[in-house]
């Protein structure tokens, strides 16, 4: 099998789990979606609030999401049955990767509507948050799935997995804030772009280096 | 507070932190080095 | 050479206190609060000298797998967990009299409190992981993520502070004179030879406890 197919097959049975189970997107949408309620709470709920709000609920979420990945190679190994395949271990991760990167996209658009309604926030710019999104999905994605990987084997692995995964995606809110920011005031995006493209290459290139060392037996 | 008083707070800060680690390297190295020893002697 | 390592470290560290609690007069926009600075900036300099032995000592083991990069390794993340966390209390204590904040969201601040949580991350992944040996994998994993993680962690703060609201209060305002520098320099000298000695130590003692 070539490297693309294998990627999209790994890609298919996460996402197939997934739609069986729905045991990592309605746990994640749902903390997120309460994570939104209460900022949005104490925050007055003013449309200003709304990016900070919108970008803390998606990562918090993302952290139930990988963190839910990491449970399921623990309990049912799964992991450890598909490192038995042939084939290149960074095509697993980027088969998890895809996955990630779809669930990740699902749950932002859920939380950005949930976040227009509740915030009467303004819909402009949908152009630059599609982008934002996309491209800050692949750089949580790949930290994800490295991280949740990484914390199959450690006790307490959930429990860590906050503690790792806010301050090293610490980049991607602020770049998210202010991009989201900018889209509704239409003012100059600055730096951010930069600021995610570099994140995003820094992670696609070590995150599978470092996946292949994390699995190995 | 005098200023002397959060400058010792400093000094004292780091003396703990620093004090601390290398006392604890003290306490394991002693550790290792005895049950060494008593290998040797059984 | 370890106890003339250790003698000469000694030695500077106590010339660096002599220097910053007697000799090096007070500073005419801080006063007396420019000696806690003496050991903030060293103690910076050594956590972020810590953590990128951390990371390179980390990626050489995962290269190699010799034991020995993993007790480097291992000694740095537990001293860069340690000199930043000095560098944070020291930060405050300097911050509360100068500024009249303990904390300010400066960007080399939550920098260094975002290098102190992964490292600590990092040390606790080694702890709690099921096997020995997969924990000095995924702690040299997780080192070597933090160390490439903290540059644009640091740029991102500092572009979030200064283009949203006028500059923060910081460090740069202040210049420091020659008399100030002389004991900075000393105290950073210091901070590394300390960094170094307790490095090989710790290294060390890795090597004995797998020994036994």
């Amino acid at each position: 099998m070539r490297a693309w197919r294998r990627v999209v097959a790994v890609a298919r049975k996460d996402l197939l789990l997934e739609w069986r189970g729905r045991d990592a997107l309605i746990p994640a949408g749902s903390f997120g979606l309460a994570v939104l309620l209460v900022l949005g709470l104490v925050s007055g709920g003013g449309w200003e609030a709304a990016p900070p709000a919108l970008w803390v609920s998606l990562l918090l979420a993302a952290v139930v999401a990988a963190g839910r990945g990491a449970d399921r190679e623990g309990e049912e190994g799964t992991l450890e049955a598909l490192l038995l395949y042939p084939g290149s271990r960074e095509d697993l991760f980027w088969g998890r990767w895809l996955a990630v990167c779809v669930l990740l996209l699902l749950l932002g658009a859920g939380l950005w509507g949930v976040q227009v309604l509740l915030f009467n926030a303004p819909t402009r710019g949908v152009g630059v948050l599609v982008l934002a999104g996309l491209l800050s999905a692949f750089g949580l994605a790949a930290v994800g799935t490295l991280l949740a990987a990484l914390l199959t084997h450690v006790r307490a692995g959930p429990l860590l997995m906050p503690l790792l995964f806010l301050p090293a995606t610490v980049p991607v809110l602020l770049a998210g804030v202010r991009l989201s920011e900018a889209a509704a005031s239409g003012a100059p995006a600055g730096p951010w772009w930069g600021v995610l493209a570099v994140f995003d290459l820094l992670f696609l290139l070590v995150g599978p280096a470092l996946f292949e060392v994390v699995v190995e037996a | 507070m005098s200023p002397w008083a959060w400058v010792l707070a400093a000094y004292g800060c780091a003396a703990l932190l620093v004090g601390g680690y290398v006392w604890r390297l003290w306490c394991r190295y002693r550790h290792v080095s005895r049950v060494r020893l008593g290998e040797a002697d059984g | 050479m370890r106890p003339f390592a250790v003698g000469a470290t000694a030695a500077l560290l106590s010339v660096g206190l002599f220097l910053a609690l007697w000799v090096s007069p007070p500073d005419s926009y801080q006063g007396e609060y420019v000696r806690i600075l003496y050991v903030h900036v060293p103690a910076a300099l050594a956590a972020y000298g810590a953590a990128a032995v951390a990371c390179g000592a980390s990626a050489l083991y995962l290269w190699r797998r010799d034991l020995r990069w993993d007790f480097v390794g291992r000694a740095g993340a537990e001293l860069a967990a340690l000199f930043s966390g000095l560098t944070l209390l020291t930060g405050m204590l300097w911050g509360k009299p100068v500024w009249g904040v303990w904390w300010a969201w400066d960007a080399r601040l939550v920098t260094t409190a975002v290098l102190f949580l992964l490292y600590v991350g990092c040390l606790l992944v080694r702890d709690l992981a099921d096997d020995p040996e997969r924990g000095r994998r995924l702690s040299a994993a997780v080192a070597v993520l933090a160390f490439l993680d903290v540059p644009v962690v640091h740029y991102s703060v500092v572009w979030f502070r200064t283009l949203h609201q006028g500059p923060s209060i910081s460090l740069q305002g202040v210049k420091l004179a020659p008399e100030f520098l002389l004991p900075l320099a000393v105290n950073t000298l210091a901070y590394l030879a300390l960094l170094g000695v307790l490095l090989a130590e710790r290294a060390r003692l890795a090597s004995l406890e797998v020994e036994r």
